[in-house]
């Protein structure tokens, strides 16, 4: 008897969940979100320091280091994130939304007494910002929501998801944080129109869009001031999103070099929502175009891996969070760029901010476990 | 799964990343096109003049122009006003947060002024609050590093920046031109010594007022001018505009002088030629001039020659020898020696005399003793600093290497000078000027107490009391007067000069005289009877 060698379909015999994972990530998505990372740390070793002088801070790396264990959190909420399948996702993302909904409630109600801080948690020298971690939790409750009409057809769902969101916006809008709400807005729309829009859907968002839009025109003063001065900019005050552009065409194609960038002086928010200009300025439009590249690659990747999910609840979540990170970075270059008037947001793991490392870790960690499937339980042992 | 929720969702990805296009395209127009434009500006801004600093005659500094900043709020940027109003609060302490807050909270103005002069730090501190709709715009601020030293003369400026008193408001034009500073001609140590010696007189003898010049009597230079009560320029925002403060009284305020109009008397008379200078006159009974009664304080035993009457001061003697004179050459002499106008010197402020209506006999009388005249310590000292000058009259003047000045006009010889200030001596030696003598300085001058004018007559209650001085008497270099409008009489003494601006003069001669470089004589001094004063007598009643 000859012992013939074959080669045999061999059983997946490590089935450990951290094997699981591994086997299922998409590893393309996870080391560009990495890839982020570095680039934010990079970037806050040339605008913390500045900050740090201009706040008065008597430690130089004070932002560099509170960068490096924001970005050491928000990876670490990614990747373990990351590890859930569908089931816990949803409802690890039902318990952020709650958890966050209350602690916007009770930061709107209890906010003017503690000074004007209505977005703002503050406790042990870090303040948290809710309305970042509820936005993914509700794409992903959405998504989940809206997907339960395949299986029941004839429950509320759609307006049960809507009610969520309803509530969510009405929260952001109190804030006010308009910049926030038009994400969140766009984010749920193409959950909903990855999951199926109908058509009566799709004209109340259309209606409900552009009547919601001119009453905060007219209701809000402070907006009605930010959409006639971007309309007719000679008579407005752009101070912040000016001196952006102006370094930004300082920068030219190779930057004024590393360290050598002026406007992280100027901007009293160069660490945080205008990092773009800072790194634009000193490595140049190379730079600019790459760290877009990074973000454009990143979306087209996470929107393919969505749209190949089987399970209609995953894809539409998944499309929604790749949405929200996808145009977060678009409307943060825009406003570095000078194309939109300011809107207080960062770039996805590249601004420094807890709120905005925990928030993005969570959008993309949740994305990430959302398109991994469900592995070789669902494919089966030779799956 | 539906095929058409997988395109659905191909979608949405490729409309996402379709934004980037766009961003890529500005980026690329930013970085290629743009960014020329703003350094150029920023280029223009640091032309901006600043206003030139004033200084003394060393070169040291009295004022200068800081870089203050305004801040500005947009209340249409801003959302919640009173959440601004309070974060600028932490930062400037000053700030009425119910009314910035209500100011701020007014969405139909794009302009507020929030503060302005801020110091470079306070900006900082308001840049990293980080506020949106504040900006800030760089102005210029004027300091005056030495407060109240010099400050009636220094004048100030405006929120506009532009001079409004004083030296600020005469050479305005040449301050705003920026560039070299305006060198005056005071000195600082001086100064300071003058306006020290004034507000403790003031003090001392509870005036209402007073005025101190120390003038060169050769080349018309200031070295000093004090006003008293003290006023400092950096604080003219916060002092009302009545507040007897801001009134330079050594320029500004007019004043019956009194006897220390005597010695023009006296040298008008010697330069006509009316009297001799050992002539004797009757001064034992009071005059009468169509019923108005000309009278001594100290009834005088014996006739009087001319030294007598200047230094034991009187009024019946300096009449008799006006009535020499007459009125035709006593209006002569007054004009020559500028009393007539105003004082011409680079101050706004320069107050015009008050003359007599008509010059007649009455008149005529009553000015020969400095009554029924008003003149500014300024113009007076002009004309008595000609006594020091050999008898020529120089235009004063606050700025140094003034050559935009007339030549000198002569108002009576070298020789009469020299007499009336030969009696002027006398009477700081035996007279009524005793409380002015200096140890070496050999002090010459005249007081002069009148009574302040009220409605209808004077008030003998109410004294203007002045000491006017020329030192060294026999080598004359700087005239010097001071004034002290209302002094109370003080314990054992009265309210008149001899009491009062005459000691005051000499304390400050004696401190001034070793700052100017003029060396003392002991050998001719101290005759018998002068006195010497103690250091202790100098403060003793503050």
């Amino acid at each position: 008897m000859t012992y013939v060698a074959s080669a045999p379909l061999l059983a997946r015999s490590d089935m450990s969940w951290l094997t699981e994972w591994r086997r299922t990530l998409d590893w393309g998505l996870f080391g560009g979100a990495f890839f982020l990372i570095a680039i934010g740390l990079l970037m806050s070793l040339a605008a913390g320091p500045t900050a740090a002088a201009r706040i008065g801070y008597s430690d130089e790396y004070f932002f560099v280091f509170r960068q490096v264990c924001f970005a050491g959190l928000g990876a670490t909420i990614m990747v373990v994130v990351s590890m859930l399948d569908r089931t816990w996702a949803r409802r690890f993302a039902t318990l952020v939304f709650i958890v966050s909904l209350a602690l916007m409630f009770f930061i709107l109600v209890w906010g003017h007494e503690a000074k004007g801080a209505q977005r703002w948690l503050r406790f042990a020298g870090f303040s948290l910002q809710p309305s970042e971690m509820v936005k993914p939790a509700l794409i992903v409750l959405s998504g989940w929501l809206l997907a339960q009409r395949e299986m029941y057809p004839t429950g509320p769902w759609a307006i049960i998801a809507f009610l969520f969101y309803a509530v969510t916006l009405g929260l952001l809008l109190l804030q006010p944080d308009v910049g926030q709400s038009v994400l969140l807005s766009a984010a749920f729309v193409v959950t909903f129109y990855v999951s199926g829009l109908p058509w009566r859907w799709a004209a109340g968002f259309a209606v409900g869009g552009v009547s919601l839009s001119a009453s905060l025109y007219a209701l809000l003063p402070h907006v009605r001031y930010r959409v006639n001065s971007f309309i007719n900019p000679d008579s407005a005050d752009t101070y912040q999103i000016d001196r952006a552009a102006e370094a930004i065409g300082r920068g030219g194609l190779f930057g004024v070099g590393p360290g050598e960038g002026q406007v992280k002086i100027h901007l009293p928010d160069a660490h945080t929502d205008f990092i773009y200009a800072v790194m634009v300025e000193e490595f140049g439009l190379i730079a600019a175009l790459m760290l877009m590249a990074v973000f454009v690659l990143l979306i087209l990747r996470g929107f393919r891996a969505s749209s190949r999910v089987e399970d209609g609840y995953a894809r539409a979540a998944a499309a929604g969070l790749f949405t929200l990170f996808g145009l977060q970075a678009a409307i943060n270059i825009a406003v570095n760029l000078a194309l939109i008037p300011p809107k207080g947001m960062t770039l996805p793991f590249v601004s420094y901010g807890g709120s905005s490392m925990i928030g993005t870790g969570l959008t993309l960690g949740l994305a990430l476990a959302l398109v991994r499937g469900q592995g070789t339980r669902t494919r089966g042992r030779y799956g | 799964m539906s095929e058409a929720s997988r395109n659905r969702t191909r979608l949405a990805g490729l409309a996402v990343s379709a934004l980037f296009v766009v961003l890529a395209g500005k980026a690329g127009y930013l970085s290629l096109a743009g960014g020329t434009a703003p350094a150029h500006a920023a280029g223009q801004k640091a032309e901006r003049i600043v206003r030139a600093d004033i200084v003394d005659r060393n070169g040291e500094l009295l004022a200068t122009s800081v870089s203050a900043y305004s801040l500005v709020a947009n209340p249409k940027l801003i959302w919640d006003g009173g959440e601004v109003s309070e974060a600028l609060a932490t930062v400037l302490p000053d700030l009425d947060v119910a009314e910035m807050t209500r100011r701020l909270s007014d969405q139909t103005r794009e302009f507020v002024w929030v503060e302005r002069g801020l110091t470079p730090r306070q900006r900082k501190a308001v840049f990293d609050l980080g506020l949106e709709g504040l900006r800030f715009e760089e102005e210029s601020r004027r300091a005056y590093p030495r407060g109240t030293l010099a400050g009636h003369l220094l004048g100030y400026t405006n929120v506009d920046g532009l001079g409004a008193g004083g030296i600020e408001y005469s050479q305005n034009e040449r301050l705003a031109a920026g560039g070299e500073p305006v060198r005056l001609t005071i000195d600082n140590g001086v100064q300071a010594a003058v306006e020290a010696e004034l507000s403790i007189a003031a003090a001392e003898h509870e005036a209402e007022g007073g005025a101190a010049i120390l003038l060169d009597a050769q080349t018309g230079e200031v070295r000093a001018m004090a006003s008293w009560p003290p006023f400092d320029p950096n604080r003219s925002v916060d002092i009302p505009m009545s507040d007897p403060s801001r009134l330079n009284r050594a320029t500004g305020a007019v004043y019956e002088l009194g006897s220390i109009f005597k010695p023009f008397t006296v040298a008008a008379a010697l330069e006509a030629g009316v009297v001799h200078p050992t002539e004797l006159f009757d001064v034992r009974r009071p005059l009468e001039i169509r019923g108005f009664r000309i009278e001594d304080d100290h009834p005088f035993h014996g006739d009087a020659d001319i030294t007598h009457i200047i230094s034991q001061s009187s009024n019946i003697g300096t009449v008799r020898i006006n009535e020499k004179l007459g009125p035709r050459r006593q209006q002569d002499f007054l004009i020559r020696a500028g009393l007539m106008e105003r004082v011409k010197i680079e101050l706004a402020g320069s107050s015009a005399p008050i003359l007599p209506e008509r010059f007649d006999d009455l008149y005529s009388a009553t000015v020969s003793y400095g009554h029924g005249i008003a003149v500014s310590p300024m113009s007076f000292l002009a004309a008595f600093s000609t006594f020091a000058n050999g008898g020529e009259r120089v235009q004063p003047t606050l700025i140094m290497n003034n050559r935009d000045r007339p030549a000198p006009v002569r108002v009576m010889s070298a020789l009469t000078a020299e007499m009336v200030n030969v009696m002027m001596r006398e009477a700081v030696v035996t007279g009524t000027g005793k409380n002015a003598e200096v140890a070496g300085y050999r002090v010459a001058g005249k007081t002069g107490t009148a009574e302040k004018p009220i409605l209808g007559g004077y008030d003998d209650d109410h004294n203007v009391t002045s000491f006017a001085a020329v030192f060294p008497y026999d080598r004359p270099q700087y005239a010097l007067i001071v004034t002290l409008d209302d002094p109370k009489a003080g314990s054992g003494a009265g309210a008149t000069a001899a009491y009062n601006a005459a000691p005051a003069a000499g304390r400050m001669i004696e401190r001034v005289a070793p700052l100017l470089g003029l060396a003392p004589r002991f050998e001719d001094i101290r005759p018998a009877g002068a006195a010497l004063r103690s250091g202790q007598e100098k403060r003793s009643s503050l």
